[in-house]
């Protein structure tokens, strides 16, 4: 279990979900939807 | 630290002279502007403004110095728990900020208690909403604005070597004389500035603990004081199973959507922003300052003698960081405490200025540059006048006094702006509901011992209710609306 805390795993998860999602949604703005634009 | 003091003194006129700058620059945007040019921003703000201003007004100074003395006494419990207001945040963005943007645009409202009154119907009853909406918001923030000036001269009187009041004296004309200048444009601007000061903090402080400890060691070092600190088998101080902690998330959902104070910034966008824009920076924004409060088991493990929890921010400052580079990131706790009074100060004097004046005075004719005048003088009023309830006011728990003005306000408001969104009740439901919930809400926070997300709670469950059930018995024929269609009024 990481760090053998379930509110530090919690934490570790939501925040790598929330800043994953973030990447990817800017990721898709910048460099997919652009060129489909384009 | 004395011999810091100058150092002290030069970042704070510094940093005043740059947010005077700005409400200077800002009051371009509002000049030759109706009223919505002051109230909000003229519908001028673009992604990154928007959501720095969003999460600077909603982390507040307890993200700072409440939450890390929480964290010191609680463990990871309150590192979680104040997360949630990141995620909650990007949620309310992405589903509810376009409808309320477009709704109020419809509308024409500039402020949320007069997105209120414009909802639920029009005439004499509308009025009725609107003067009751502004005088509740009015009288909530305003104990709310009292704690933040109470918390920022607290923080700026030890920073700077002066007395209390002279230091909130001095915090608050700064907040009325930018507010004044530039309205909610200055207001977003500042806090933009501000929230990049206070992730810098955030990251320098981590980029310390982290270099001194590394996270696995932290964690062996904290369950070698108590296990509880990591695998807490309730959510206390949140309540008592161990899910309660996660009843934040719906909490600060409903704070990022229903707060006036947090709503009106949604009405401030720009037509053309897309709310996902947005979303992507108040995501990681809100992450990085959701960081802050592992500085309070930082100091649990290395400085495990406190006497009080609550001093483990300024145990922290003076302790592990030079103290030059204290004062810098004092200065950004000064930043989170300042961009959230700025916010409650610009929404106590709309309430006044706009809401209760045109609830008053429906027909009244008066030009662009006198309601200017009005709105303006109204912060300098308000903004006194919080001042003056620092100085007066009992010493309460500053924490429990953000919590009765922002949690009661938020039961106040569920039913008007949030539930109305999906069905739609009418101006006796609205008036209700916001009694309701003004009691329920304020009772539960001032007489019984139910924990501070809790009673807030109970009040929106009860306001909710009142507000469907008193819209339905209330509801002619003619007026009732079919489940989520809207009358154009």
């Amino acid at each position: 279990m990481l760090f053998e805390s379930w509110t530090m795993e919690w934490f570790s998860y939501l925040n790598a979900a929330i800043i994953g999602w973030a990447v990817l949604v800017y990721c898709y703005r910048e460099f997919v939807k652009r060129d489909a634009d384009c | 630290m004395e011999n810091y003091e100058w150092l002290n003194w030069t970042l704070l006129l510094g940093s005043f002279g740059i947010l005077i700058l700005i409400g200077y620059l800002s009051s371009r945007v509002i000049k030759d502007s109706d009223a919505a040019g002051f109230l909000v921003a003229g519908r001028s703000l673009g992604p990154f403004v928007g959501a720095g201003t969003i999460v600077a007004t909603g982390f507040s100074g307890w993200g700072f110095m409440g939450s890390p003395g929480v964290a010191y006494e609680f463990g990871s419990i309150e590192v979680l728990g104040n997360f949630f207001f990141a995620p909650a945040m990007v949620i309310a963005v992405l589903y509810f900020a376009n409808f309320l943007r477009k709704r109020a645009d419809e509308l024409g409202s500039c402020t949320i208690p007069e997105y209120v009154a414009q909802v639920h119907g029009e005439g004499l009853m509308a009025r009725w909403v609107k003067g009751v909406a502004a005088v509740i918001t009015i009288v909530l923030l305003l104990v709310f604005l009292t704690s933040q000036i109470k918390a920022v001269g607290l923080l700026g009187a030890s920073w700077l070597g002066i007395s209390l009041n002279d230091s909130a004296l001095l915090m608050i004309s700064v907040i009325i004389l930018y507010t004044m200048l530039g309205g909610l444009a200055a207001v977003a601007w500042t806090d933009t500035l501000m929230v990049s000061g206070m992730g810098i903090g955030a990251l320098v402080m981590m980029v310390q603990i982290f270099t001194d400890i590394s996270p696995l060691e932290l964690i062996d070092r904290l369950n070698a004081i108590d296990p509880e600190l990591l695998n807490p088998t309730t959510s206390a101080p949140y309540g008592e199973s161990k899910g309660s902690v996660f009843l934040v998330l719906p909490y600060a959902f409903l704070f990022t959507a229903v707060l006036p104070y947090m709503a009106v910034r949604f009405l401030a966008f720009k037509p053309t922003v897309k709310m996902h824009q947005v979303a992507i920076w108040v995501a990681p924004m809100g992450c990085l300052l959701s960081l802050v409060p592992i500085v309070g088991m930082y100091v649990r493990v290395a400085h495990p003698e406190l006497a009080q929890a609550d001093q483990a921010m300024p145990a922290y400052l003076s302790t592990f960081l030079h103290p030059a580079l204290a004062g810098v990131i004092t200065l950004f706790i000064l930043f989170a405490m300042k961009s959230t009074a700025n916010s409650l100060l610009h929404t106590v004097s709309s309430a006044a200025s706009h809401d209760l004046r045109t609830a008053l005075f429906p027909d009244s004719k008066a030009s662009n540059s006198r309601i200017l005048w009005i709105n303006r003088s109204w912060v300098a009023i308000l903004g006194l006048v919080g001042f003056l309830m620092m100085l007066y006011a009992p010493p309460f728990m500053l924490s429990w006094l953000g919590i009765l003005g922002s949690g009661t306000l938020l039961a106040v408001m569920i039913g008007p702006v949030f539930i109305s969104s999906f069905w739609r009740g009418n101006s006796y439901g609205a008036l209700a509901a916001m009694l309701t919930g003004l009691v329920t809400s304020g009772s539960f926070l001032l007489f019984t011992q139910v924990g501070w997300v809790e009673g807030p709670l109970y009040g929106c469950l009860a306001s909710s209710v009142v507000y469907v059930a008193v819209s339905k018995l209330t509801a002619s024929s003619t007026a009732t609306q079919p489940v989520g269609r809207y009358r154009l009024n």
